[in-house]
Parts: structure tokens; C-alpha cells; sequence
């Protein structure tokens, strides 16, 4: 249900597209600048605002997760990049975790042998196609720089050369498009058939992953299969970033602004839902901090100082005789006989 | 598509009795109740004792009464609601942690299979992301806009009765571990989920008794077991007597309360009362000795442990503070710490903060090697593990390793010390210098990804036996493996808890497997001035070649 | 006998229900993690399915194999899931009974009939044992308890005072033992 439920919002939203374009008047300023430019602002506004809002809450404790040896003594050796005590060793984690995607490189599966004997092999499928989705949709993000920028800057080239080097078809087939409809597949089908995920899934995981895969397959459909007037989107593109807005709106198909209207949903959605881990991943504070507590004093700026231990004064009031019958030093002597009175001590 | 049909659908197939061919989808968890059994959970907190943490720090640990876990009224007050929401506000504005796990989990999974609780009872919600999902879907629903406009959807529910009793539960089956957050991509630490939820279940009153009363002890006399000073003098002394049937030797150096000593030495209380901490206990007294060490033991400040960490930050630090004022007190120049595992979560990762700057105290220095801890430069706290690495590096410590071959050792690294601090090395050269046999666990059960004894938090009661059980499984299976393999009868720690868990955990699961302190083996190793032929242990055992 | 040959060829559809059978007794949602087709893996999945198995195998050899040690398990797991009754928690080891003559209808022969009372004991025998175990199991676990009690650890659970209360109560102890001691 959680599954029909998303890919039942992502059909309605391109069937919306669709028809919107085809039959309402107007339908094609609404659905290609008008609202475009009101999701971009709605991304850019409360993206910034959810890392503003995350970084006003302070960090009161140093809190890394220690995943290797920690700095002591000369002789051992410390690991620097998994337990860093130092900034450029935090630097050095946070490239690899954001970059290489560290941790989940870690992830192992538990395992039934023949023996019987309990493994934890090593299990790297999430960690390869986590990354292998990120990656190619960074590429191709950025290889739709062209349809913004005029002259188009030398790495879009280079990348739009680089990922069609197979040279297969024509127009060549970018093999990033490839990796990116297969991995996003094979994240879904993970959801899907594996029941512990299965079952900790929530619509809004299977929500963006729909509307990712909408995308993908618009896009391809445009490029591969209905080939439509690349002069006339990059005018209209073109224009929104130089707010001319004079592209023959009507020449374009009716697809590419479904594809539009997707990636527009997508830019409002993703400051409020688990996209935001894209911010979040340089903030998280179990990987961002040294392991540095002993050495370095780290502030904690809603310390409350009226909050004190029970004092040793009330300790010794309350043991000071058995502590003298035992031979425990105390700070002040046993008063003389019989003052049952004696002052109490304050907390 | 219409969604008339997928009601009724979602309908049939949580109804489904195909069940069993374990591919249809059962009921959704947040339509699972939590249901209280005598066994699966922990005894709530006694009204005195929570009255008596309540007069201490006001408001943070709600109204004291009694009340009983099974029955269906708490005796909640009655705008629990109401502060529980506000409770988690207040907590997302002082922990960037806490926001930061709220909004970014994307629910990959790698989670899932990392939890000893969920490896050993099989409970879905004992998975680190449902457990986080239990307390983000009130966050969503409470103070996100997507969770407001979309409810259900975007995985928000409404805070009831139901799910502060599923609170209850699984953030009491979570012991802070943080081998999870090892396996997030984002860093999540379930650890830091958990915290904030008992801080949060303590405000309206709900706690249990396991954790304030070893809290309230250790505030009043200084030790979780709630011994005097002169008990805890008289037990630590008696321990002596042990030492000098052992070796021979009769101990000098013991001394309590004393001004002037050089080093403050902190110790888990359990090690001068409860077997085998004991064992360890003599250990570390053995080497001192042989050292010649300056130090004194406070019975003022006599716990390292700090059952408040599983309360809320306040009564750690309330607890934590003893330690600094002893020190300043006593006027030495710094402070070694025994073998302690969330000891060392809170002295490593919050004590400088919390109480700090400790501008009375200098920079550790080893009076013997002239070694300067420089990672303990502003805390001025060495573990003691360091400490007797870099004695035995310098070779200050003369031992006769094969005094432990009885011992076929493996060593189980403690969740704290491992993921909290990074002590991986140091015991296990102290383990490769005093015994001859040492085994390694299978790879992914040891340092960063060590499974936990399953009593942590807090949760070592006698009362939950059976989940502790249960949740020790994981150690207890890896342990059997190189038990059956290489002969394994010892297994090794640098916790506290670990020593009267584990020793529970292999009774069960592995009866022919005990449970040491490292120092434990270092006492045994070590060649004492003037000692008699040690034909046993420090446990009174018989050594190698003294059976008879 | 003919009947263990059969048991032999139906093997994966007995041991398949006879599973079935045991993950009914966690919560629903809990069974399709310790079962399905990937065997979601753990050490409680793993025990159980490997220990089934391992009975299984003994059943339907000529000679009845020891099995103690497997039935020890699978009893120690058992003995730690609070949510099961003592019956419920031995209940499975009679079940097969069920199963077997459920998953063999179609093959079973009057032939059968005489053979069944043998196999029949069989499996009475093996649930004695388990029973055994079971109470072994209950009786360690209690057994544990208690020594985590003696080892001093009750001082923590089980007095019910206030560590000031504590402190007054032996004050007053003292003070009466020293006006005792005048005379």
C-alpha cells in the first residue's frame, strides 16, 4: 500500500503536468517558469533555513563515534582518519563519509554457514549502488549546466564527453543515464524485497524514489526515444536564469514539461522530507568532531554551574563517626558529646 | 488509481494467514501495541528515591508515586502530553545531535541486523531505525510541517499512552551501545536517540528503580552499592588479607581520603565488593604496590560509574562533580581511573565539559616512566589501561607470563572504551605481555564493532534476566566460537558491568567460560618483592603445573 | 522402516512447516526476520533453523542419533522468550507429530499405520528430553540470578530504603548499642 500510494502521487502529478499543459490556457507559463521559479525559491529559502535552524542548536558534548584506535600513547598507532584527534583528521573522515560513503563501505550482513557457524561477511550492494545513484546524478545535474549557461563552461563538456565515450547509438547513450535508471531500480527493489526493509519503509521513502525514477525515465524518453526541440527548452531554460522569458513555449512537447514539473515537485519536497540528509551529513556531530575531549576542554554553552555535587562537607557530616572510628582522615574534628545540634551542612 | 481499493487491500494483507510463507507483509508497527510481561521490563523507581532525585534537581524527574509497569494507569499527571512535547522542544534546542538524527534519516537499513537486542529477540522494533521511528514519528508529527499537513504519510503519528508505553520498552532494550553508529552513513547514534527519550520519560515520572537507586546511593554515599566509608574501607582492606594468601606478600600502600597523594585514583565501586571485580580490584592494588605509586582512594568520591548518564545530563553531572571536588580537595595532581566501561563514556567524552576547567590539576605525567599523557592534557584522567601499557612498554613491570596459562584469554572490547573513546590497543598489549594465550573473536564481534554484554544502561537487573539473555546472544555466540575452537575459558574486559553481566551471560550460554578485569591477569603476572611461590590465582585457583 | 524413508523424501516440506510452526509464536511482524527467502540471518533464526534441522536428521535415521546437545540449545533459546508458557515453549517438539502426518497424507499407506507408533515414540522421547533441558535451562537461569544476588549485587535492588534513611537507622543502631553499653 505504501508503495501503490507513492507511485499512485507520481503518476497523478505527471498526468497534472500533462494535462495541465495540454488543455489548460496559460498551462505552459504555469508549469514552466511560474512554478519552477516558485519551487526553486521554496528550495533555496527553507533549505537554508532547516541548515540554520539545525546550526543554531548548539553541540553541548564532543560526541564522535571512535571507529579506531584513539590518540595515546606514541607508540600506538593512532588511526587517524576513522578516530581523527585532529582538525585535518576530521577533515579527512568527513571527505571519505560524504565522498566515499565510509560508513555504509563498513556494512556487513550477518551469515549462516555450514557448520553451523555465525559470519558477519561483508555485504557492499548498498554501499556500491548508494553510491553509484549519487554519483551519476551529480554528473548529470551537472551535464544540465549546459541548458543554463551560455557559453557552456569547459567541465560540461568535458563530462558530457567523458560519459558518452561509449559511443554507442545515436545520440550516444550517456552511461551515467544508465547507472543512474539502474541504481535507483535496485534501491527500490532492495526496499521491496528485502523484508526488514521492507518493513521499516515509509511512504515517503518510496515517494522520492518514484519521483526520482519519473524523472530519469522522462528525461531518457527525451534524449533516446521522442526527440524534442532542444533550441527551444534551452531558451526557455536558459532564460530563467537570465529572466528572459521568451522561449516559443508552444513548440516544446508536451513531456518535457512533465519532466519539468517532476523535478520541480522534487526541488519543493526536498527541504522537508529525508532529502535533507544531503545537508545533514555535514553537520551530524558523531563524525564532524575530533576525538579530542581529554585534550582540548569543548564548551558547552547552556552549562548549568549551579549545579554541584553533594558536597564532601555533607558527606563527613553525615559518616564523620564512622569515619573517625575508622581511621578515615575528616576534615573536622568529632564534635564534643551529646551536641545533638550540629549545623547542617549546605548542598 | 483509486484509493478506495488500496484501504481494503492494506486490509487483507495485514489479515492474510499466509503469513507463514513469510513473503506478505504483516501489520504495520505502529499498529503493534507494546505489550508488559513480568521479565520484559525493568521494575519502575521507588516513590522515595525518586522523591529524593526530584529534591535534588527539581522538575526532572516528575511526580514521585508508586506505580506499576503491567497496569494500565501510570498515574501520569495530567498534562503529561503536554510536557513530553515540551520536553523534546526544549532538547532540540540544546542538542544540535538531537535535530540532526530527527530529520535525516533516510531508513537504508544498514542499521538493522546491528543490534544485539534485535539479533537476539527477533523484535523488529529493536531495530536502531524503528527505535528512532518511535520517537521521530512524534517529532514529525509535532514539529515538522510535513508531518503536520501529511500525518501518516510522511511516517507521523499522534503522542499516546500507547506509544510512551513502547517508549518505555525499547529505549529500555537499548543500552547506548553505538555499534550502529558505526554502520549509519549519517552518523546517527541511536545512543543519542536513547538519551534524550529517558530524559525525556524521567520528566513525567516514568524511570526505573534499577537506575535511581544506584543513583541515589552513589550521590549520597558516594558509591553505587550505597556502601559507608568505613564498610567500603573495611572491604577493600579485607581484600588484602586474599592478596597476602596468594602471594605472600602483605600490601602497604593502600590508603584512603589522603591529602597530598599524588594521584586520585577513581575506580566502578564494584571492583571492592562484587566478584570477580574484586579480582581486578587486587590487581590494580598489586601493581601500585609494585610500582610504588603515590595514590589515595576516596571513599567521598568512590564510583567512577555514573548511573546518571542514563537518567538525563543533569544528574550525570550532579554525580560526576564528586570527582574534581575530591581531587581539588585532596589537592593531587591527577586522577587515574579503573577499568569502567560507561565510566569512561562520561569521563572521556563529558567530565571536562560538564565540570571543567580543572586549572588545579597538571598534566598527567607517569611518576615512574616520566611518560606524559598529552590526550588527557585538559581532563587530567588517564585510564588505567594507558597507565599499565606504557609501564610495560618501559619495562617497569617485572612478569612471569605464564603464571595466566591456565587462562586461554579472549578479550571482549566494551562498548564505551571502543566507540566512545577508541581504548582498542592498549589492553590487548597488556593482554599479549601477561599471558601466553590470547584469542581474537571473529573480526566484525571485536574493537569498533564489539557486541554489547546486553545489560548495559542500566539494564544489568536481575528482574529481565531473560532479555539479558536474549541480547547478550551475539557475545555469548561469538564467545562459543572460539571457545570451541581454540579452547577459550576467560573471557576479558575493561568494564565494570561487563564483569557481572558477561559472568551471567557465559553461566548461561557458555558454562565453562569466566569472566576478568585485565589488571586482574596483570596481578596474577606480576613477580612481587619478596612473594612465595604462587601456586594459585588471584581467585584462589590452581595455577599451570600446581593442580595437585 | 518405510516410514523414515519417506521422511527422508519429504524432508524440506516437513522442516519448512515445522519452522512455520515455531516463528508462529514470536510476534507476527518478527517472523518474516527469522525466516524468508533469504534466511534473514541471526544467531535466534540460525539456532532454531539449524537446530530443527539437526533433530530432524536424528528422527529419521535407522538409529535414533544423540541430539542432547542440540535440543540444549534450542531449550536455552526457548527458555529465554518470556513470552512463551512452559507448553507452548515445548509444544513444537509435539507438533511434528502433526506435521509429519499433515505433509505425508497424500503418501501414507496402512503400511504406514504400524510403523507411525515407533516413529511416534520417537518423537515423545525426544520432547522428554527437551523437557529436561527446558527445566535445566529455567533452573540456570535462576540459578544465575541468585548468584548475581550473593555476589552482592542485591544491596542494589533489593533494600527498599533511602540511603539517608540508611544512614539514620544506624546512627540510631550506634547510639542505641552505646547507651546499652553504659551502665
Amino acid at each position: 500500500m505504501r508503495v501503490l500510494y507513492s507511485l499512485a502521487i507520481v503518476l497523478a502529478l505527471m498526468l497534472l503536468a500533462y494535462t495541465g499543459v495540454e488543455v489548460l490556457p496559460g498551462g505552459r507559463t504555469l508549469f514552466g517558469v511560474v512554478l519552477p521559479w516558485l519551487a526553486f525559491v521554496t528550495f533555496l529559502f527553507f533549505f537554508v533555513a532547516k541548515i540554520v535552524d539545525w546550526a543554531k542548536s548548539p553541540v553541548p558534548f564532543r560526541i564522535p563515534t571512535t571507529c579506531g584506535q584513539e590518540n595515546s600513547l606514541p607508540w600506538i598507532k593512532q588511526n587517524k582518519l576513522d578516530c581523527p584527534s585532529t582538525t585535518a583528521g576530521v577533515w579527512g573522515r568527513m571527505f571519505l563519509e560524504i565522498f566515499l560513503f565510509r560508513s555504509l563501505f563498513r556494512n556487513t550482513r550477518a551469515e549462516i554457514h555450514e557448520g553451523p557457524k555465525l559470519v558477519y561477511g561483508s555485504s557492499k550492494y548498498l554501499w556500491l549502488f548508494g553510491l553509484m545513484f549519487h554519483y551519476s546524478f551529480l554528473v548529470i545535474v551537472l551535464r544540465h549546466m549546459r541548458l543554463f549557461t551560455n557559453p557552456v563552461p569547459f567541465f560540461v563538456h568535458a563530462l558530457e564527453f567523458g560519459d558518452g565515450f561509449l559511443q554507442v547509438g545515436a545520440p550516444p547513450i550517456y552511461i551515467t543515464d544508465l547507472v543512474f535508471l539502474g541504481a535507483v531500480t535496485f534501491l527500490f527493489l532492495r526496499r521491496v524485497v528485502l523484508p526488514a526493509i521492507r518493513y521499516i519503509s515509509l511512504p515517503a521513502d518510496y515517494f522520492p524514489l518514484f519521483l526520482i525514477f519519473g524523472i530519469g525515465l522522462t528525461g531518457v524518453a527525451m534524449r533516446y526515444f521522442f526527440r524534442v526541440d532542444v533550441i527551444s527548452i534551452k531558451t526557455l531554460t536558459h532564460g530563467l536564469v537570465t529572466f528572459q522569458f521568451s522561449a516559443p513555449l508552444e513548440s516544446i512537447s508536451s513531456l518535457f514539461f512533465v519532466h519539468l514539473f517532476l523535478v520541480t515537485t522534487l526541488m519543493a519536497y526536498f527541504p522537508f522530507s529525508k532529502l535533507m540528509h544531503l545537508g545533514g551529513v555535514f553537520l551530524s556531530p558523531t563524525r564532524n568532531m575530533a576525538n579530542n575531549s581529554r585534550m582540548v576542554r569543548h564548551i558547552n554553552p547552556w552549562n548549568d554551574p549551579s549545579i554541584k555535587p553533594h558536597s564532601y562537607a555533607a558527606y563527613e557530616d553525615d559518616f564523620r563517626e564512622f569515619m573517625v572510628e575508622a581511621g578515615l582522615p575528616v576534615e573536622k574534628e568529632l564534635e564534643p558529646k551529646a551536641d545533638e545540634n550540629a549545623p547542617a551542612a549546605s548542598e | 488509481m483509486a484509493d478506495t481499493k488500496v484501504g481494503p487491500m492494506s486490509l487483507s494483507v495485514a489479515k492474510d494467514p499466509s503469513l507463514m510463507t513469510g513473503a506478505i507483509p504483516a501489520k504495520d508497527w505502529m499498529d503493534t501495541p507494546a505489550i508488559f510481561k513480568p521479565g520484559n521490563y525493568c521494575y519502575p523507581g521507588k516513590k522515595e528515591i525518586a522523591a529524593y532525585h526530584g529534591k535534588n534537581l527539581p522538575g526532572k524527574f516528575g511526580e514521585s508515586r508508586d506505580w506499576k509497569v503491567e497496569e494500565d494507569d501510570w498515574k501520569l499527571p495530567e498534562n503529561w502530553k503536554e510536557i513530553i512535547i515540551n520536553g523534546i522542544k526544549e532538547r532540540l534546542d540544546k542538542f544540535r545531535s538531537f535535530k540532526i538524527f530527527m530529520d535525516c534519516c533516510v531508513r537504508c537499513g544498514a542499521c538493522a541486523d546491528k543490534c544485539h537486542f534485535f539479533l537476539g529477540t527477533g523484535d523488529p522494533k529493536n531495530m536502531p531505525v524503528l527505535r528512532a521511528e518511535l520517537l521521530r514519528s512524534v517529532y514529525r508529527n509535532e514539529f515538522t510541517k510535513a508531518g503536520k499537513i501529511l500525518g501518516r504519510f510522511a511516517g507521523a503519528r499522534e503522542m499516546t499512552f500507547g506509544v510512551l508505553k513502547e517508549w518505555f520498552m525499547y529505549f529500555y532494550q537499548c543500552t547506548e551501545c553505538r555499534r550502529c553508529s558505526v554502520f549509519c552513513p549519517y552518523g546517527i547514534d541511536t545512543a543519542e536517540i536513547t538519551m534524550m527519550a529517558r530524559e525525556i520519560l524521567h520528566l513525567v515520572g516514568v524511570n526505573t528503580n534499577w537506575i535511581l537507586e544506584p543513583a541515589s546511593n552513589s550521590n549520597r554515599t558516594g558509591n553505587h552499592l550505597g556502601l559507608q566509608p568505613h564498610t567500603f574501607k573495611e572491604n577493600a582492606e579485607f581484600l588484602l588479607d586474599d592478596i597476602e594468601t596468594v602471594t605472600g606478600v602483605r600490601l602497604n600502600s593502600l590508603n584512603f581520603n589522603r591529602k597530598g597523594a599524588e594521584i586520585l585514583f577513581v575506580i566502578p565501586s564494584a571492583d571492592v565488593f562484587a566478584e570477580p571485580g574484586i579480582f581486578t580490584f587486587m590487581g590494580y592494588l598489586l601493581m601500585f604496590e609494585h610500582i610504588g605509586l603515590d595514590y589515595t582512594i576516596s571513599t567521598y568520591s568512590s564510583e567512577g560509574g555514573n548511573f546518571g548518564l542514563f537518567t538525563n545530563n543533569e544528574l550525570m553531572k550532579k554525580l560526576n562533580g564528586k570527582i574534581y571536588a575530591e581531587a581539588k580537595r585532596l589537592g593531587v595532581k591527577w586522577i587515574l581511573g579503573g577499568e569502567c566501561g560507561h565510566m569512561w563514556r562520561v569521563l572521556h567524552q563529558y567530565m571536562d565539559t560538564m565540570n571543567g576547567p580543572t586549572d588545579f590539576l597538571q598534566v598527567p605525567k607517569s611518576p615512574i616512566t616520566g611518560t606524559v599523557f598529552e590526550n588527557a592534557a585538559s581532563t587530567k584522567m588517564v585510564h588505567i589501561s594507558e597507565f599499565t601499557a606504557d609501564l610495560i612498554k618501559h619495562g617497569k613491570l617485572k612478569l612471569d607470563p605464564s603464571r595466566n596459562n591456565h587462562r586461554k584469554v579472549t578479550f571482549h572490547d566494551s562498548c564505551n572504551p571502543a566507540r566512545a573513546m577508541g581504548l582498542l590497543e592498549e589492553p590487548r598489549y597488556i593482554l599479549k605481555n601477561v599471558c601466553n594465550n590470547f584469542y581474537e573473536m571473529p573480526e566484525n564481534t571485536i574493537r569498533e564493532q564489539t557486541f554489547c554484554c546486553g545489560s548495559g544502561t542500566g539494564l544489568n537487573t536481575g528482574e529481565i534476566m531473560d532479555l539479558r539473555m536474549r541480547g547478550g546472544l551475539p557475545r555469548a555466540n561469538a564467545v562459543k566460537h572460539v571457545h570451541d575452537k581454540h579452547g577459550v575459558n576467560m573471557l576479558s574486559c575493561v568494564c565494570a558491568i561487563d564483569r557481572a553481566t558477561l559472568l551471567s551471560l557465559m553461566q548461561y550460554w557458555n558454562p565453562d567460560v569466566e569472566v576478568c578485569g585485565i589488571s586482574e591477569l596483570v596481578g596474577n603476572a606480576l613477580i612481587m618483592e619478596g612473594e612465595q611461590v604462587r601456586e594459585t590465582g588471584l581467585r584462589s585457583e590452581p595455577l599451570e603445573g600446581m593442580e595437585g | 522402516m518405510r516410514i523414515l524413508q519417506l521422511l527422508a523424501e519429504k524432508e524440506s516440506t516437513i522442516l519448512s512447516a515445522w519452522l512455520d510452526y515455531v516463528f508462529s509464536d514470536f510476534k507476527p511482524e518478527a517472523v518474516r526476520f527469522l525466516r524468508g527467502k533469504d534466511r534473514f540471518a541471526n544467531p535466534l533464526g540460525q539456532g532454531y533453523s539449524q537446530g530443527l534441522q539437526d533433530i530432524f536428521v536424528a528422527l529419521r535415521s535407522e538409529e535414533l542419533a544423540e541430539v542432547g546437545a542440540v535440543i540444549e540449545y534450542l531449550m536455552k533459546l526457548r527458555a529465554v522468550q518470556v513470552e512463551l508458557a512452559p507448553s507452548q515453549a515445548l509444544a513444537f517438539l509435539f507438533e511434528l507429530k502433526k506435521i509429519i502426518r499433515q505433509e505425508c497424507r497424500k503418501e501414507w499407506s496402512p503400511e504406514l499405520d504400524q510403523e507411525w507408533p515407533e516413529l511416534a515414540s520417537r518423537i515423545d522421547r525426544l520432547a522428554l528430553q527437551g523437557f529436561d533441558h527446558y527445566m535445566a535451562s529455567r533452573e540456570l537461569l535462576y540459578q544465575v540470578r541468585i548468584r548475581e544476588l550473593k555476589s552482592g549485587r542485591h544491596i542494589l535492588t533489593d533494600h527498599v530504603k533511602c540511603p539517608s534513611a540508611l544512614v539514620r537507622e544506624d546512627l540510631n543502631r550506634q547510639k542505641q548499642a552505646e547507651n546499652d553499653g553504659q551502665p
